[in-house]
């Protein structure tokens, strides 16, 4: 992290305070909510698919994986929920590290192909293994999350817990792509055999950083399952893998900020503009499109170099006049 | 064809080969790329690797470098079996490389990718990155400096900041071998350094190769511009149709006429 991160961190953090003290209409804050959330899947996958370079649309299922592990383990026996989570986040990230091992063999489409492929598997067995996860009509009655003596059951008090996890994982990210590690996970993007030959272990990098990205979706759903206390397959089907990927791509492939904006953009627009859930859908592939077409690089990216180039061009014009 | 020296093994490894390569073969599907090949590069020297094309150096790179592994024979490094080795554990022990079509990280810019080259003399594993760890920074201070050491000597410093793929490509050429130097690796596999440079660049290009040779790196060296090879070559091997035709000094190796015949075709008198 360098000091503009950490100048980032601190705003956000202010921004993040003002929202919570001066927005009363809680359907806001349950929004900021789900974007914190989606952000910290959002952030993992961009490390694998930004910066490493492998695409996966099977996060979904990490994500659902959290979820239902810590819902069926709290509602339906009774374990407690942060050592659940803990557990859920293990057993996820060993399940991530099993499909890792042979799938990232696997370069471009065929990678794409089989995640896609193990999406739609954890998706059935939410729907089919009805006995623990109640099958499509969901399952509820999942604990809230308790600190000590309180109990966090309106979306204000969960804000700061969604929030905190989300910064968090931003600045472990931006940690981890400013270091030795995060040089090696974008050498393989740009040549994984030249990355190779200078000594970087591609296989464990790229394995590390799935299993990670993997953990962090879990974590989110993990959050989510106790935040909304109602789980469905429907929320976790291929159609949320898409949905995260696109995020990634608005944001900007390879940038941890612009993950923050991606996660915004497509998980409040739709809301704010009050479309029918079936509508929401057309909005993403529209503002894919737009964004694709007018800022290539994503988002963020692009803006910060737009800004860059008319500041440029107005100070060469003020240079002239001189 | 005379062998100089009997291939017995060296006692003395300090003093005398730093990579063995022997015996080796290498078949894609049914092509026989390389078949017997023995040669070796001793410490501090250029050895040339030269023939027509398709006689087997790319190979022979590919198979020094882990990126794909003989079918029979085997290629040591000092006493250290590297030929099964995969490249990342190969680069670990002191060989780096470049690619005849650069393999540049086009989406880093000059300094970033001189600074993955030190990956082997570095530590920081994913959770120290993560945390931001204890170390971690003098670590990175040190990659910082050492990568722009290297900038300096190959006269990139002033591009340092700039993404690579914008670099002219004949910068682009020497930040590739800056990239595989800038460990201070024990070899260094060029893979034709000098295609598509211009005459000054060249001159550029063999001043950087002897000089990585007098700091105490060998080099491999693959090259179809005969004045560079012939000018800045230790040891020259020459193959044909994936076997070794002859092996020598500079200038001698023209007196072998199947030599000769490789490069000017059958009935040529030398």
């Amino acid at each position: 992290m360098n000091r503009r991160d950490t100048f980032g961190i601190l705003c956000l953090i202010c921004g993040l305070t003002v929202f919570a003290l001066a927005i009363r209409n809680p359907y806001y804050i349950l929004l900021a909510n789900v974007v914190g959330l989606n952000i910290i899947v959002v952030i993992g996958l961009n490390l694998l698919i930004g910066y490493t370079g492998q695409i996966s649309l099977g996060h979904g299922a990490f994500f659902g994986m959290g979820a239902y592990l810590s819902g069926v383990l709290t509602a339906n026996y009774g374990l407690p929920p942060w050592p659940t989570m803990l557990l859920a986040v293990s057993v996820t990230s060993f399940v991530a590290l099993l499909i890792g091992l042979p799938v990232l063999k696997l370069k471009g489409h065929y990678l794409v192909m089989a995640t896609l492929g193990f999406n739609v598997i954890v998706s059935i067995c939410m729907v089919e293994m009805e006995y623990w996860t109640g099958g499509t009509s969901g399952l509820p009655g999942i604990p809230s999350l308790t600190i000590g003596p309180w109990t966090l059951d309106t979306d204000l008090d969960v804000f700061p817990l969604i929030w905190g996890f989300a910064l968090s994982v931003l600045v472990i990210s931006l940690n981890l792509v400013h270091s030795r590690v995060g040089r090696g996970l974008r050498a393989i993007h740009g040549s994984e055999v030249a990355a190779g030959t200078l000594g970087v272990n591609t296989r464990l990098y790229k394995i590390q950083v799935f299993v990670f990205s993997a953990a962090l979706a879990s974590i989110s759903g993990s959050l989510y399952a106790h935040y909304i206390t109602f789980i469905s397959p429907k929320t976790f089907d291929f159609f949320y893998s898409v949905k995260v990927v696109i995020m990634v791509i608005i944001g900007g492939l390879g940038s941890v900020w612009g993950s923050l904006i991606g996660a915004a953009v497509i998980t409040a627009l739709p809301e704010l503009l009050e479309m029918v859930e079936e509508y929401s859908v057309l909005a993403y592939g529209l503002i894919l499109a737009l964004v694709l077409m007018f800022f290539p690089d994503g988002l963020l990216p692009g803006l910060v170099e737009g800004f860059r180039k008319r500041f440029a061009h107005r100070r060469g014009k003020a240079g002239i006049s001189i | 064809m005379n062998e100089t020296k009997p291939p017995i093994h060296s006692t003395n490894s300090t003093n005398g080969r730093l990579l063995s390569v022997k015996e080796v073969a290498k078949d894609y599907g049914g092509v026989r790329a390389l078949s017997n090949l023995s040669f070796h590069v001793d410490q501090a020297q250029i050895l040339s690797l030269i023939g027509p094309n398709g006689a087997g150096k790319t190979t022979a790179i590919n198979l020094v470098s882990g990126i794909c592994r003989p079918s029979a024979g085997e290629v040591l490094l000092g006493e250290h079996r590297i030929s099964r080795l995969p490249s990342h554990e190969i680069a670990r022990l002191g060989v780096t490389r470049t690619f005849q079509n650069l393999q540049l990280f086009r989406n880093m810019n000059v300094i970033e990718n001189v600074m993955v080259g030190l990956h082997p003399k570095t530590r920081c594993g994913f959770l120290k990155g993560c945390l931001h760890a204890f170390g971690h920074r003098a670590e990175e201070e040190s990659v910082i400096r050492r990568a722009g050491e290297i900038l300096e000597l190959t006269d990139l410093a002033e591009h340092k900041n700039r993404p690579s793929d914008s670099l002219p490509y004949g910068h682009r050429k020497r930040l590739e071998v800056a990239r595989a130097w800038v460990s201070r690796p024990k070899l260094i596999l060029l893979d034709e350094p000098a295609a598509g440079l211009n005459g000054r660049e060249t001159e550029q290009m063999a001043e950087l190769i002897t000089r990585i040779r007098d700091s105490g790196t060998s080099v491999l060296l693959v090259e179809h511009n005969m004045d560079l090879v012939m000018d800045i070559s230790d040891h020259i091997v020459v193959l044909n149709y994936g076997k070794k035709i002859a092996e020598g000094g500079p200038h001698r190796i023209w007196s072998h006429p199947e030599v000769v015949e490789a490069y000017l075709g059958g009935g040529a008198h030398a």
